[in-house]
């Protein structure tokens, strides 16, 4: 009967300091890690990294650096709003001779209670010129030009 | 014995062809009030903006406003005789049908009255007078008015389903007041806010916008008092009113008091952690978190007092609540913080905002996990009285239940993601980053799971007798009048279902609530006519159904 009256006791205890354990780890981890590793920028993930991370940094003349010549030729410029808390994670890169499609998991969180966000998977593909790989279409989040979500 | 047969109150309704009868005459009821009113508030409505519409095409509208009003007006009103009629009524009257269909009514005519009214001041205040749109209120406030004098009338009222309708209608009031006072408080703090972080505001002038959300805290709170007070839904002991009780003090106020601490810890721990997100963007919920929570934690505080002058029964019912919101959030928090700590698993191209991610369910860990400590108090958990308490075998069932649907959820998720991995040929980060809500949501669940499962079988091997065995089904008790202490003290002393039948003839010395409550004890029977007679005398008569 003693055994058993301690019972929920010991597991409360064990279930509570699980959950200390988890707290500490996650807040040192979450605090102590820098930022994304930087990509080499030849490769299609790195054009990738460079050209959205210039879209959320709102520095478009980088991003335009990125985009492939055929799609500039006839860009209509895309309506620009702030993507805020938008976190992107390579899934898989499949090249394919001159063209190169990367799969991406794409996360928008809101700057409040973390339930309120949503994720989504969804490609980029780029195209091989003059050696340098440059976007054609992206996620609708991040499209430059109006019209390269519709093509490739 | 005294019958009470020749009181209509207690003659049960007629079944069969009947019920059928019932059904459709109060749907025709219903559906013809409610195109007469909407006619009638379109007809209304023209006549009041009659000088103020100068190009009028609209004849279709005012066709249909028209054929509303006067063809289902008529039929209304001919349908409303012939349920109204004293044969009728007489028949009708303990049928439940005539209840339910006061109650939808009355609920539909409040809400559409209340709305109308209420939003029609608030723009009133914006836009100055404009009688458009005032129509509807005044006359829904009408149909809900007629609908309040049939529930009140003292010999065709509804005898069952009693404080249905003013207990909806409080929650209604209560609903739009604290809604009110929340946007009201929410402008005026996030005004400071903004004056503070000097920012560029364009909007209306504050007083305007506060007053607007007033116009509702108010008229809320009028329409919440006088059904709290003045008809006495406060005092009620009838099934629905407890509930509703229980509802708003143990899950909904004190949710919205948690949601807004919650925010309003992950605002500040955010700040003190330096900023990740622009100033005025994270400030946006502060208003609302810090509203939230002084109004939750009113409206909790005034409906707790109310409670502890309860019975055992809503007393254990409310703080089982309570614990079990608490817990929510708790474990929503660390499936949270899981969630976030997965994520540094994996290499993103771009980071987001993993930082506020863990910080929400910190916070959400944090305030849940303290309002839990205290309203579970894991410490005395296994004590025999609390072991004893009714309800908790439910609470715990309902426990398993939810952990149960939930692994389930996140089970299917996470196997979805699985596969999809697999079939995607991608890295195993993907399926990490991928499953990560599903994974945190899962091992929260489990560990919730866990603990109650403990709990449960401790329960199992102690002595305790948890529930009270019930040999009683239902019991009828014949009295004088309706001792709401009796009434009470019989079915906490039997757990059946009593219905009190009143003599016609008052008796005198009727037996007090422990003789009758002696009487019954070691009964068992699916059906109990208990009499409480003359002198102090108890008759117990076991039926057979």
């Amino acid at each position: 009967m003693t055994q058993d009256a301690a019972r929920p006791d010991r597991t409360l205890a064990v279930i509570l300091s699980v959950i200390a354990a988890m707290v500490v780890i996650a807040i040192v981890v979450v605090f102590t890690r820098g930022g994304p590793t930087d990509i080499d920028p030849s490769t299609p993930e790195g054009v990738v990294q460079s050209y959205s991370r210039a879209m959320v940094a709102s520095d478009f003349e980088t991003a335009r650096s990125f985009v492939s010549a055929g799609v500039l030729d006839e860009c209509e410029e895309a309506d620009r709003s702030p993507l805020q808390g938008l976190r992107m994670t390579v899934i898989s890169t499949t090249i394919d001779g001159t063209s190169a499609v990367v799969k991406v998991s794409l996360e928008q969180g809101s700057g409040s209670f973390g339930g309120s966000s949503y994720s989504y998977d969804d490609l980029f593909t780029l195209v091989e010129e003059g050696g340098d790989w440059k976007v054609s279409t992206t996620p609708w989040e991040l499209t430059y030009c109006y019209d390269q979500g519709f093509r490739g | 014995m005294t019958s009470t047969t020749s009181s209509p109150a207690a003659t049960p309704a007629v079944g069969g062809v009947q019920t059928v009868r019932r059904f459709i005459t109060y749907a025709l009821l219903a559906a013809t009030v409610i195109i007469a009113a909407s006619g009638l508030s379109g007809l209304l409505d023209r006549l009041f903006t009659l000088n103020r519409i100068e190009v009028s095409y609209d004849n279709y509208g005012l066709a249909t406003s028209l054929a509303s009003a006067l063809v289902a007006g008529p039929l209304a009103a001919l349908l409303w005789w012939l349920i109204w009629r004293d044969g009728t009524m007489a028949r009708d009257r303990a049928s439940i049908l005539w209840p339910v269909y006061l109650v939808i009514m009355s609920t539909v005519a409040l809400l559409v009255f209340t709305i109308a009214l209420l939003s029609w001041l608030a723009d009133a205040i914006r836009y100055g007078w404009n009688p458009a749109g005032l129509a509807i209120g005044i006359i829904w406030a009408l149909v809900w008015g007629w609908h309040f004098w049939m529930w009140q009338h003292p010999a065709k009222g509804p005898t069952r389903l009693q404080g249905a309708a003013p207990a909806l209608a409080s929650l209604i009031g209560l609903t739009y007041g604290a809604g009110g006072l929340v946007s009201a408080l929410a402008q005026l703090i996030d005004a400071a806010a903004d004056a503070g972080s000097r920012s560029v505001v364009v909007s209306d002038p504050l007083w305007q916008i506060v007053a607007q959300s007033l116009v509702w805290a108010i008229g809320g709170a009028l329409l919440w008092r006088w059904h709290w007070v003045r008809l006495g839904v406060r005092n009620h002991t009838f099934g629905f009113s407890t509930v509703l009780l229980v509802f708003i003090t143990g899950i909904g106020s004190l949710a919205v008091f948690a949601f807004g601490l919650i925010i309003l810890l992950s605002i500040l721990l955010e700040l003190a952690t330096g900023l990740q997100q622009p100033i005025a963007s994270l400030l946006d919920p502060l208003g609302t978190a810090i509203a939230g929570a002084a109004v939750g934690a009113l409206v909790f505080t005034y409906h707790s007092r109310i409670v502890a002058e309860r019975s055992t029964g809503v007393r254990a019912a409310t703080s089982l609540s309570t614990a079990g919101v608490s817990l929510a959030f708790a474990a929503s928090g660390f499936g949270v913080t899981i969630n976030a700590l997965l994520a540094t698993s994996s290499d993103p191209l771009l980071a987001g905002n993993i930082r506020s991610l863990l910080l929400a369910g910190l916070s959400a860990l944090v305030v849940g996990g303290v309002l839990w400590w205290l309203t579970w108090r894991p410490r005395e958990a296994s004590l025999p009285e609390r072991v004893a308490t009714p309800g908790r075998r439910v609470f715990l069932v309902i426990i398993f239940g939810l952990s149960a649907l939930v692994a389930l959820i996140t089970l299917l998720v996470i196997g979805f993601q699985l596969f999809a991995f697999l079939l995607d040929g991608g890295s195993g980060e993907s399926f990490i980053e991928r499953s990560r809500q599903a994974l945190g949501l899962l091992t929260a669940t489990a560990l919730v799971a866990t603990y109650h499962f403990m709990i449960w079988r401790k329960d199992r091997a102690s002595d305790v007798d948890i529930e009270p065995a019930h040999r009683i089904g239902r019991v009828t008790l014949v009295s004088s009048g309706t001792n709401t202490e009796l009434l009470e003290a019989v079915r906490a002393a039997t757990g059946a279902r009593v219905t009190v039948l009143q003599r016609a003839e008052p008796v005198t010395r009727e037996p007090d609530v422990a003789a009758v409550v002696a009487a019954l004890d070691g009964v068992e029977a699916a059906h109990v006519l208990v009499v409480a007679g003359a002198k102090g005398k108890v008759a117990v008569i076991p039926l057979v159904s």
